[in-house]
């Protein structure tokens, strides 16, 4: 019998601070007891209306195993520059044979603040009577 | 497929003559990575020096900066006045909110030249003045003649 336990995202600190451009790493637990197959492990950024970031997928290998297993896989996660700023949460879906088979959420996790502004190579090219 | 002509105007390095009453335009790119903001682009015409740079004319222009990072560039138009003398000077810009990168500056391509006065129409108005007082003689001198005679 193939059987997938409860998700788990661990978050630490409860609210992570970041910035737009930032890489977020995310822990997600998977448990798993049955023969052995592959999983795809879709992390997101998102609230309600919006995915700011992620839809990254991570294709991983489950051994065969006659006990439920935990098994821990980290994902990275950009957080992309025009992404607006606000609280976000972090959501997982888990695939076997493209059928989901879990699905775990940690909401309002995230908060994308203002990116401290950065100038350079100001530069006069040219001028002229107008 | 679209084509465009871009007035480049006078490349950073080279001289510019001004006068009272021109207005003088100048472009600037800079870098910008950050949050959506608006920002204040200052354009000066001074003079500097050991100590800093003295502004003597200023202009100033908003902007709003996009959250995507990239090349902006933006322009700032200076009013040349009568409050500043004949003489060369140097072009200053720099963005208002912008901490730590130097500012943009071309030393001594400012030419502010004299207002020219045309005397012109002055001339015309004494010659027209002296013309009618000529006439005005002429006639005098005409009817006295005639009294006489």
């Amino acid at each position: 019998m193939t059987r997938f336990g409860e998700g788990a995202i661990q978050v630490a600190p409860p609210v992570l601070e970041v910035q737009l451009g930032d890489r977020i790493k995310v822990l997600v637990g998977v448990d798993y007891q049955g023969p052995a197959t592959t999983v795809v492990l879709n992390v997101t950024v998102k609230d309600v209306h919006n995915i700011v970031a992620g839809a990254r997928e991570l294709s991983r290998s489950l051994p065969s195993t006659p006990i439920l297993v935990r098994h821990l896989f980290y994902v990275d996660v950009d957080i992309s520059s025009d992404a607006l700023e606000g609280i976000y949460g972090i959501y997982a879906t888990l695939r076997e044979n493209l059928e989901i088979v879990g699905t775990t959420e940690v909401a309002n996790v995230i908060n994308i603040g203002p990116t401290a502004p950065a100038f350079s190579n100001l530069t006069i090219l040219n001028y002229d009577k107008v | 497929m679209s084509l465009k002509f871009f007035h480049i105007g006078v490349k950073a390095g080279d001289k510019i003559k001004l006068t009272a009453g021109d207005t003088l335009r100048v472009m600037v790119s800079f870098d910008y990575s950050g949050s959506a903001m608006g920002a204040t682009l200052i354009g000066a015409i001074g003079e500097s020096d050991i100590i800093g740079f003295r502004k003597l004319l200023l202009g100033s222009s908003s902007m709003s900066l996009p959250s995507t990072p990239g090349t902006i560039m933006g322009s700032v138009d200076i009013e040349i006045t009568d409050e500043i003398k004949a003489g060369t000077y140097d072009l200053l810009c720099y963005i208002q909110e912008a901490r730590g990168i130097p500012d943009a500056m071309v030393l001594g391509v400012i030419v502010i030249g004299e207002m020219e006065v045309p005397p012109v129409e002055e001339k015309k108005i004494s010659t027209g003045v002296l013309a009618m007082l000529g006439g005005a003689v002429v006639l005098l001198l005409f009817g006295l003649t005639r009294r006489r005679g």
